[in-house]
């Protein structure tokens, strides 16, 4: 059976995203064609077998978005649509908790991982209860000062154990296993 | 130049609070890691910290006298610095307390001969020398646990500000050791100092010159500046970037209205070296807004 983990870009004072809602180059390593960025890409699409976001990180887009994960995705969100079809990728809209949402999204990726993909609120609420194998952090050389936090409101302790550490120009890439 | 070296000890959430460190510290120690903390400590010949950090390693510190962890002799006998506006003495042997004109004072530290000057805690104090661009390396020891809890190192409402990634280093018991310096891009396009500030201001600070030293200010990389009347500080802005000088007198207390005549008047008297500096605020203090605050007229 695949694993379940959180898959985020993250600062080193810990925001996803910055002042303005700015990216703050927290992405720039997703674009880089050689070396160990391009290795942990490579490895996310080949061993991804469905998503979970939730509506605020989906966007507003009435088509969904373009992506090079052909795979299912669940949105969660409290106004349910359509399951929108985009070149390949399938985008399912889900007003449940995530527990059901998880059950829905381990049978759609057939054995292999179900990847976390955020937003802050979604993260904490698979941390929160539990429900992560794994959490890898891409942690890009940038101070952001102010934006939305990844690691807050959690109210609980997790112990880690670091599985592998990939070092690169645009983002530190450290995945951790989640100790039960 | 000397270096400033900031070594902190976090969760990886970011927390950094010292009454849970047997949570979430203790549990990590290791040879590795010491190694890491002992050659910070010997490589340097001054110990920073904001009054806070200061005052919770004193006491402990000070009791030890056997060269505990091969660090109490070497920690106990550094030159300590401790930044502290309402400390009154810093007890703890060699120690000197920076209580005015910090970022002037560690400037001149940094200038004067010797090893690297060491940062432990004091995200405060670390918050105001990032921004003010005088942290040559932020070394961050990251435990693998999520706390869920307590205090962080970088609080909400800081600079942005761009890193380069010195060294990753995989310790044991899971602990990563990330080594950062400032990016140097950043560094040559906008990072003024208040040195080339006082540079400018000594050659060209006069009104016939106004709008030389205005075209310097920004070719430095200076969009904006405000001075205060109050106490003749002034902050200098630019992209993601502030400096300010020091105040040039103690506070003066504001008008509730002002006259710009009267402004002028005092202006006037000065630039003829009729009033110095100090006088000249004076009058304006009579004059000036309420908020403390005046903006050249273009």
């Amino acid at each position: 059976m695949g694993k379940v983990f959180l898959d985020m870009a993250v600062s080193l004072d810990g925001f996803i995203s910055g002042p303005n809602n700015s990216d703050g180059g927290l992405h720039d390593w997703y674009f880089a064609e050689t070396g160990k960025s391009e290795t942990v890409l490579e490895e996310l699409q080949s061993g991804i077998g469905a998503i979970i976001l939730g509506a605020r990180a989906f966007g507003t887009s009435p088509d969904g978005f373009d992506t090079p994960y052909k795979i299912p995705h669940f949105v969660l969100t409290h106004h349910p649509r359509a399951t929108i079809q985009r070149d390949g990728a399938q985008f399912h809209f889900v007003n449940e908790e995530i527990e059901n949402v998880l059950v829905q999204a381990r049978a759609a990726a057939r054995g292999r991982d179900v990847c976390v993909a955020g937003g802050a609120s979604i993260a904490q609420q698979f941390l929160r209860a539990g429900l992560l194998d794994e959490i890898q952090l891409h942690i890009a050389p940038v101070l952001l000062g102010s934006g939305i936090r990844l690691l807050e409101h959690l109210d609980t302790t997790i112990k880690l154990e670091r599985v592998r550490v990939l070092e690169a120009p645009l983002a530190t890439h450290l995945r951790y296993k989640v100790l039960k | 130049m000397r270096k400033i070296i900031v070594l902190e000890r976090i969760t990886l959430d970011g927390i950094f609070e010292a009454a849970s460190m047997s949570e979430w510290d203790f549990p990590y120690h290791s040879e590795e890691r010491m190694a890491v903390i002992a050659e910070g400590i010997h490589s340097s010949d001054a110990y920073l910290l904001g009054r806070t950090t200061f005052e919770m390693l004193a006491p402990g510190w000070s009791a030890l006298k056997k060269n505990e962890m091969g660090v109490a002799d070497k920690l106990n006998s550094m030159a300590k610095y401790v930044v502290s506006s309402s400390l009154e003495k810093a007890e703890w042997n060699n120690s000197t307390l920076i209580n005015a004109n910090v970022l002037e004072g560690v400037s001149q530290l940094k200038r004067q001969p010797g090893q690297n000057i060491l940062v432990h805690g004091s995200a405060q104090l670390v918050q105001t020398l990032l921004a003010a661009n005088l942290v040559d390396e932020l070394q961050l020891l990251v435990h693998p646990i999520v706390l869920g809890r307590g205090s962080r190192f970088f609080k909400d409402g800081a600079q942005s500000l761009r890193l380069e990634l010195v060294e990753s280093r995989a310790l044991e018991l899971g602990v990563m050791l990330l080594r950062y310096q400032p990016s140097k891009v950043q560094l040559e396009l906008i990072r003024f100092t208040l040195e080339q500030i006082n540079d400018l201001h000594t050659r060209l600070g006069r009104a016939e010159t106004l709008l030389e030293y205005a075209r310097a200010l920004n070719a430095i990389g200076v969009e904006k500046y405000d001075s205060y009347v109050t106490d003749g500080h002034s902050e200098f802005f630019g992209t993601g970037h502030k400096v300010s000088s020091p105040p040039a007198h103690n506070p003066f207390p504001i008008a509730g209205k002002s006259n710009r005549e009267d402004f002028l008047r005092y202006l006037e008297l000065s630039e003829q070296g009729k009033l110095s500096y100090v006088e000249m605020s004076r009058g304006w203090q009579r004059v000036a807004s309420r908020n403390g605050r005046w903006i050249r007229a273009n």
